[in-house]
């Protein structure tokens, strides 16, 4: 998908300003698509909750979590899917969830940037820890089982 | 962490379980059946401020509290209901928890816990969040995206 036509017309985008000083850093902005401009903006937003954002107690949304959040969603943007539901979780993580057909992958960053994943298909799901040092190759292999058709094949290592 | 017991005389099956949801248009998720539900992300607890261990839940018994009590501080939160027998199936114990002279929190006589099941990995505990969003009804809907 990472194709020189694509890349091309992405880069307009690099007038895109930085959403998040402390996220740009992490991501290069000018290979940046535009699902992955949007998830960007929407990791700020979440980032600047409060703490007891959840009316429950919780902590804010962690920097360890947010960063991790980062390197997922640039994983998947270079797949070229489209970008996600990104949810607060309590305690201080995130979770990233999309669907496509009766296919759906949520991918949740706990607080202390450890990962775990869910995969659905029709009334079947199946969900595991993922490894962080391989996250981008685990994450691309998932985005490539949602938006595909082949079966899903168990954990991808 | 106190191993908490499944109090099925004070809580029946049948009571509703509230817990309110965060007013953000991505914490609803749709279905296939044009109806929408709130995110799992909801039903999940992965820990609190200054502890270490507890995933424990908390929701609002229907049988003491209403609607407004609960949203009274919280305008724009929507609320979603789920049955007690759902997270019993899925192994957790319902507890009450009634929060009284608490110096942080205001006093609260419908609070319970849905406690995971002993050694419940992390992974499971995110597949039963799904499960109990699925079921999840709504008892007040705020600013939703549809």
């Amino acid at each position: 998908m990472a194709s020189a036509a694509v890349f091309s017309r992405q880069i307009p985008e690099m007038e895109e300003p930085a959403t998040n000083s402390q996220l740009s850093g992490v991501v290069l902005l000018y290979h940046a698509t535009s699902a992955l401009l949007i998830s960007l903006r929407r990791i700020g937003e979440l980032k600047r909750l409060p703490d007891d954002w959840d009316s429950y107690g919780s902590p804010r949304i962690q920097q360890l979590a947010a960063q991790r959040a980062v390197q997922v969603l640039s994983a998947a943007a270079m797949e070229g899917v489209r970008p996600p539901q990104i949810v607060p979780v309590s305690g201080g993580g995130l979770q990233i969830e999309w669907t496509s057909a009766n296919r759906e992958l949520e991918i949740e960053i706990l607080p202390d940037g450890s990962i775990e994943y869910l995969i659905v298909e029709a009334e079947q799901t199946y969900e595991g820890p993922m490894p962080a040092e391989h996250a981008d190759l685990f994450v691309q292999g998932l985005v490539r089982w949602l938006t595909g058709t082949n079966a899903y094949a168990g954990p991808i290592r | 962490m106190p191993v908490r017991l499944d109090d099925r005389i004070s809580i029946s099956d049948e009571e509703d379980l509230w817990r309110r949801v965060f007013p953000d248009r991505q914490c609803f998720k749709s279905m296939d059946n044009g109806r929408w539900r709130p995110s799992s992300a909801i039903f999940l607890e992965r820990g609190k401020r200054g502890d270490e261990t507890p995933r424990e839940l908390s929701v609002h018994r229907s049988s003491l509290t209403t609607p407004e009590a609960v949203l009274a501080p919280y305008p724009h939160h929507s609320l979603a209901a789920i049955k007690a027998s759902v997270p019993r199936e899925l192994g957790y114990a319902v507890c009450p928890d009634p929060i009284k002279d608490d110096p942080e929190l205001p006093d609260d006589p419908s609070h319970a816990l849905i406690c995971p099941p002993t050694g419940a990995g992390i992974s499971k505990l995110k597949a039963n969040a799904r499960q109990m969003a699925l079921k999840a009804t709504w008892v007040a809907i705020r600013n939703p995206p549809f």
